[in-house]
């Protein structure tokens, strides 16, 4: 097990710039996401990791050892491609065994650790067909026997999960942590899928043009992101613009920029400070919008649509000030009308106000 | 009258392919006069009388023919690498230079090797003219285009992740170069090299002008005795050339299927 460090990395392509100054610490042992759209740099930082690409300046340090000028070959990480890049020609065994014949390994021990890596991602059966033969998911358990059979410092998934459908991805998300945990590897995991980061990470680095907006346990961001970008990113949240009134012993008091204005109360977990006067946002997630009163913020909205997502409703509303708020109604409330005018109402400690940002 | 129609014309297009090559069998076995039909009794005197400047000229084939499949190999693979890879100006022009002896008619780069041989044995007093290797030169005009065609062709369903993959799991350049990148265009590579060999053992254009002397190969000796010495062990060698021609498909097709060993094998 050993650590990653990120010092300054940047990455420019002529005048884009890819990565800007990124310093980042991945923990031995930790499962760290990458978390962004595309075109957001998160590919980027993995294949500096992994050798392909070199930083413009900055420093990748591996273990305590400086590896920025080393080649791939010489940096002993264990990457997973999302086209899953195995062998065309080899068997199964034989895809696994790779990394372990160029480190000229005698073939007894290569068969004992291909036996282990084929154990560990369940493929006892195939190990002597060709990856043609292959689905998608065994396909991914071979690029992954294949990583981590060579014993990397730093285990790289690159969108692993992007090519298989639903249910097959969250069966593997299951199996990747299953398998992280139990060889206790560092990971540095690729994904613009906040579903995936949230459930299977320690920490969760989102990304956005090239830089970390926010990194912190998934638990973390959700319940205390530092941006709009955030909020919206990881999870649904509902936003109104607000100007700061004043301080409560809780938190702010805040009004709505609409005319008239409407007052509200905010005692969220906060990351930032805000002045009187300052313009922001209130945020609050689906699940924390109630239809109905009696709670200390209220506004009025009208029913468009009632989605039935199995175990809650799902209401989309409009507000009087023209934005779509998202509330989950659960089995057993009463369910408003498709055009009725319903009163929204949620608690001050499970709203935030967010910088506008 | 449907369900017969399509078989039909598929039978039908097997004879028009079939005829010719049919009809220079029969004629080998004719003991009546030759290129006459129908024939009218059996002999096997044709093929006792075969000459034995053939038997010569078929290995001077195989071994010109091998030959250029191999070197084209040698020079093509790594052209056609640096033509599918490499980003520099002028890449498409270097393309389509590399592929023009293609259009260029093999009478015309005939002509064009006999009178080089003829400016090479002015300035350095080597012979090409009338040698193998002057007629390996020559068919490798056509042979290193031929495998270049087949590798870029190959390499645009390469997947260069592929080679992250070796490198990361600890290969050196070299190693990923042997251990994959090989391997995997290996179908295309082996199709260049094999049309690389037809071709130099279909060829006369080039063989007329570059060859004859010791280095004649069996197309010119066929076509120089059509010319001169007409008869039936013409026939025999014809026949036998077919005969090996469909003994090599049998195995060919028995060993790994003829539809794999033209296409592609994933």
């Amino acid at each position: 097990m050993s650590d990653v460090r990120f010092e300054a990395v940047e990455k420019a392509y002529g005048d884009f710039v890819a990565v800007r100054g990124i310093d980042l610490h991945i923990r031995p042992g930790e499962f760290l996401t990458l978390l962004g759209p595309s075109g957001c740099g998160k590919t980027t930082c993995l294949r500096l990791v992994a050798g392909f690409i070199a930083p413009t300046s900055g420093r990748i340090v591996m273990g305590g050892r400086d590896v920025t000028a080393l080649p791939p070959h010489r940096r002993n990480t264990g990457m997973v491609f999302q086209s899953y890049a195995l062998f065309p020609h080899r068997t199964v065994a034989e895809n696994i065994a790779f990394g372990l014949e160029v480190r000229r390994l005698s073939r007894a021990e290569c068969r004992a650790r291909v036996a282990d890596a084929v154990k560990l991602v369940r493929l006892e059966r195939l190990v002597d067909s060709y990856p043609a033969q292959l689905s998608g998911g065994q396909r991914q358990r071979v690029a992954l026997a294949r990583a981590i059979v060579i014993k990397p410092d730093v285990l790289l998934l690159d969108e692993p999960l992007a090519a298989l459908d639903l249910k097959l991805r969250e069966e593997l998300q299951v199996e990747i942590k299953r398998i992280q945990s139990e060889i206790k590897i560092t990971t540095l995991f690729v994904t613009h899928d906040q579903g995936e980061a949230l459930s299977m990470s320690d920490r969760v680095a989102v990304m956005r043009d090239g830089a970390i907006v926010q990194i912190g346990a998934p638990d973390e961001l959700y319940e205390r992101p530092n941006s709009r970008y955030v909020a919206n990113f990881v999870g649904r949240t509902n936003l109104i613009p607000v100007v700061v009134r004043g301080r409560t012993d809780r938190g702010y008091r805040v009004a709505s920029r609409t005319a008239p204005p409407m007052d509200f109360e905010v005692a969220g977990p906060q990351t930032a400070t805000f002045d009187v006067g300052e313009a922001c946002f209130l945020g609050a997630r689906p699940e924390h919008l109630h239809l109905g009163t009696g709670r200390a913020n209220a506004i009025e909205a009208e029913v468009r649509t009632l989605t039935y997502l199995g175990s809650v409703w799902r209401v989309e509303v409009e507000t009087t000030a023209g934005e779509m708020f998202t509330v989950l109604a659960h089995p057993g409330e009463a369910l408003p009308l498709s055009g009725a005018i319903v009163p929204i109402g949620w608690r001050a400690e499970s709203c935030f106000l967010l910088k506008d940002t | 009258m449907r369900r017969l129609a399509l078989p039909g014309i598929v039978f039908a297009t097997f004879i028009f392919l079939a005829a010719p090559v049919l009809i220079v069998v029969v004629a080998s076995f004719n003991s009546g006069a030759v290129l006459s039909f129908p024939p009218t009794g059996f002999t096997t005197r044709w093929y006792e009388r075969i000459n034995p400047l053939f038997l010569h000229a078929v290995y001077v084939s195989l071994v010109v023919g091998l030959s250029t499949a191999f070197l084209s190999t040698v020079f093509g693979v790594p052209a056609a690498l640096a033509l599918a890879r490499g980003r520099y100006a002028g890449r498409d022009l270097l393309n389509s230079l590399c592929l023009s002896p293609l259009m260029v008619p093999a009478l015309v780069t005939g002509v064009a090797l006999y009178q080089f041989s003829l400016a090479v044995w002015d300035v350095t007093g080597i012979g090409l003219g009338g040698t193998i290797p002057g007629l390996v030169l020559g068919h490798m005009t056509f042979g290193i285009p031929f495998v270049i065609r087949a590798v870029i062709a190959g390499h645009a369903r390469f997947d260069r992740a592929l080679e992250e993959a070796a490198r990361n799991l600890g290969a050196t350049p070299l190693e990923t170069f042997w251990r994959v990148t090989l391997p995997v265009l290996q179908p295309s590579i082996v199709s260049g090299a094999i049309f690389a060999f037809l071709m130099s053992l279909d060829d006369v254009p080039i063989a007329l002008f570059v060859g004859g002397g010791d280095a004649t190969t069996l197309p010119v000796r066929i076509f120089t005795t059509v010319e001169f010495d007409f008869g039936g062990d013409i026939m025999a060698v014809a026949s036998l050339i077919v005969g090996a021609s469909v003994v090599l498909m049998l195995l060919l097709d028995r060993l790994v299927g003829l539809e794999q060993f033209f296409g592609s094998r994933h």
